[in-house]
């Protein structure tokens, strides 16, 4: 090779007349590897390029062919194209690692989809959009942009995990865009929303302190019946909305709610979304524990994030007194949730459940909080767990705490959050500080004003009973189904 | 069939330069005897180089792998860099400039990987002075029999424009997924 090179130089300085004649040999340049065996015999001493010329000494070319070749030069423009495409892969590096992060959470909400962790999976589509806008206020510079069909994908998960609400939440949201008006899926969805709209205005003008206007709405309600009964989209929204005032409004038994459910789930099989959650509270509150089990793996493998219906199996398994089964739930729901508080309420309801002793069960969910960053429901299982050590004083102030938490998140909107039964739980742990208390409560002030906001308040079964002293904390909250809501 | 070739070749010319380009950088570190007559032409050397075959075994690995390799890697990164945007954030000309940014990128990575292949001719001979008479040692073989085989494949599969045809069904399955 250098003896090559050498030659490449001295050709350099072969006179004109010398390469004159051979012009055109090298524009005669043929692709071939080796010469043909026949013209090798004939003459080996020729340049096997073109087959004319001596060899040039060192080399199997003639010095005309390799001063022609050494002539041949990459064009400037070749060499500015590469220095185009360099700055080009910088550029697309950085939006490339711009774009890495919300790229992510998409994959991982279709993935979530697929495997029906709808929760999860609406979670990650709006991070997306989250991240998206982060790093562009951060840049200053609108540099990551997330689509609007990213938006109908999401409107997908959204009509599965919870039709009206989330319809409702997110096309008035996001309706508006062009882009979504026109597309057929969303226009679909659009107008479910605004079918169901009409009966939310029913729902929303109802005091909930009225008998009466729950009872002019159910009226309402059933001349809709009469005049629905035919459209079938608009029908599944009057029944929707005639169970919704009677569980929320008049308090219907739970046994003519299920019968209602049952009606439903016949006339439209496919909103699973809305009977599916409601067969497991129902079968667990009228005390069907097997059909509840069944109800709940039912929901769970339509929405795999269903947290409630976790809770009830764990419950029925508690009430089973089977902690083998109850251990299976918990793994169950670790293997398609991550360990939030959901996971450390669970947890901390078996050890109370099953554990050794209340004071270790404490401990532990006292490192739990700080985990779970003073998740409601953790604070809510604590408060339980200083009424079973009889610690009624702590008991009062972490139920005020979970209570205030909850509520502030129920302000904000935040939707799947257990408000009934951290009230519940502070109207029982308050009226056993008051009975039972040291009167040293953080919260002593507030007592008054917390009792007299749940004057006529009805409480379950076996939260008067704890309050009335007919069972004690241990009773209620370390056997059967270990909470009295 | 040249036309179609020549005509594939015009419509993914990023990618059909730059390895004309590295193709002609590679023959000059091979020692290779080089006419250059454009990098892009419409004939069958359209994104190639006239060269002589390298005298060494490296220089005809080179020749063969080398262009190919730095389009692979850098093809790849672009068409990421591109499709990612497009297909899976879904950015559309609703922010425009972006939009054709990832477009480029996309057209630019798609272009570099429909030209990942040498010539037939250079793959067989790469191919020949390995496995052939006087080949190279069997470490080299060993470690050059898919490299090399692959290069043989991709050879015959860019002459007939099947890539363009798997890249256009590639493309389209990914826009309409």
């Amino acid at each position: 090779m250098d003896k090559e090179k050498e030659l490449y130089e001295e050709t350099q300085e072969i006179s004109e007349e010398e390469k004159a004649p051979e012009k055109d040999a090298t524009s005669k340049i043929k692709r071939r590897s080796q010469p043909e065996p026949e013209k090798k015999q004939e003459d080996d001493n020729l340049c096997i390029h073109c087959g004319k010329n001596k060899k040039a000494a060192g080399s199997n070319y003639c010095s005309v062919c390799i001063s022609k070749a050494t002539k041949t030069k990459v064009p400037v423009f070749a060499w500015i194209c590469v220095v185009v495409v360099v700055l080009f892969a910088a550029v697309a590096l950085l939006l490339s690692y711009l774009n890495f992060a919300p790229a992510k959470r998409i994959l991982e909400g279709r993935e979530a989809l697929s495997e029906n962790r709808l929760g999860d999976s609406f979670n990650s589509y709006e991070d997306a959009f989250y991240l998206a806008d982060e790093l562009n206020s951060e840049l200053n510079w609108n540099l990551v942009f997330v689509g609007r069909r990213v938006r109908i994908e999401e409107a997908k998960v959204t009509v599965k995990l919870n039709a009206p609400f989330y319809a409702y939440n997110f096309l008035s949201q996001y309706f508006t865009e062009p882009e979504l008006r026109k597309n057929p899926e969303t226009v679909g969805y659009y107008n479910d929303f605004q079918k169901f709209n009409e009966f939310l205005q029913i729902i929303s003008a109802i005091d909930g302190e009225d008998e009466k206007s729950a009872d002019e709405a159910l009226e309402k309600v059933a001349v809709l019946k009469e005049k629905y009964k035919d459209v079938k989209d608009k029908y599944f929204y009057v029944l929707f909305t005639e169970n919704y005032i009677k569980e929320n409004y008049k308090k219907t038994g739970k046994d003519e709610l299920l019968k209602d459910i049952d009606e439903i789930k016949k006339l439209y099989p496919e909103e699973k979304w809305f009977y599916l959650n409601y067969y497991c509270d129902l079968y667990f509150d009228t005390g069907r524990y097997d059909e509840c089990l069944t109800a709940c793996d039912e929901a769970i493998a339509y929405n795999r994030n269903l947290s409630a219906a976790y809770l009830n199996k764990l419950k029925v398994c508690f009430i089973n007194d089977d902690e083998d089964a109850s251990n299976a739930v918990l793994g169950a729901y670790l293997g398609s949730n991550s360990e939030d508080d959901t996971y450390y309420a669970m947890k901390i309801m078996m050890l109370r459940r099953f554990g050794d002793s209340i004071d270790s069960t404490i401990e532990e969910c006292e490192k739990d909080i700080l985990i779970a960053e003073g998740a409601p429901e953790v604070y809510r299982q604590q408060a339980l767990n200083y009424l079973v050590k009889g610690d009624y004083d702590s008991a009062f102030d972490t139920a005020y705490n979970a209570f205030v938490t909850v509520y502030n998140l129920y302000s904000y909107g935040a939707m799947d959050i257990q408000l009934s039964e951290t009230r519940e739980t502070l109207y029982v742990c308050a009226k056993l500080y008051e009975k039972n208390g040291s009167g040293m409560s953080e919260f002593h002030s507030s007592l008054a004003d917390i009792l007299a906001s749940f004057e006529g308040y009805t409480a379950s079964e076996n939260a008067a009973a704890l309050i009335d002293g007919k069972k004690t904390p241990a009773e209620i909250l370390t056997e059967g189904m270990a909470d009295f809501v | 069939m040249t036309m179609i070739y020549a005509i594939c070749k015009i419509l993914s010319f990023p990618g059909t330069y730059l390895r004309a380009f590295l193709e002609h950088l590679t023959a000059k570190a091979s020692g290779c005897m080089i006419e250059s007559d454009g990098y892009i032409r419409f004939d069958e050397l359209s994104g190639h180089i006239e060269h002589t075959f390298p005298l060494k075994k490296g220089g005809a690995v080179a020749m063969a792998l080398v262009p190919g390799i730095f389009h692979f890697i850098f093809g790849v990164f672009f068409s990421i860099a591109g499709l990612v945007p497009l297909a899976l954030l879904k950015v559309d000309f609703q922010h425009p400039l972006m939009c054709i940014i990832y477009i480029l990128f996309t057209f630019l990575g798609i272009s570099m990987l429909c030209n990942l292949f040498p010539l037939v001719d250079d793959a067989l001979f790469c191919r020949e002075r390995i496995y052939g008479k006087d080949g190279a040692n069997i470490v080299a073989k060993i470690l050059l029999f898919i490299p090399v085989h692959i290069c043989v494949l991709g050879a015959y599969i860019e002459r007939y424009c099947v890539n363009y045809i798997l890249f256009a069904a590639f493309l389209i399955l990914i826009f309409i997924k």
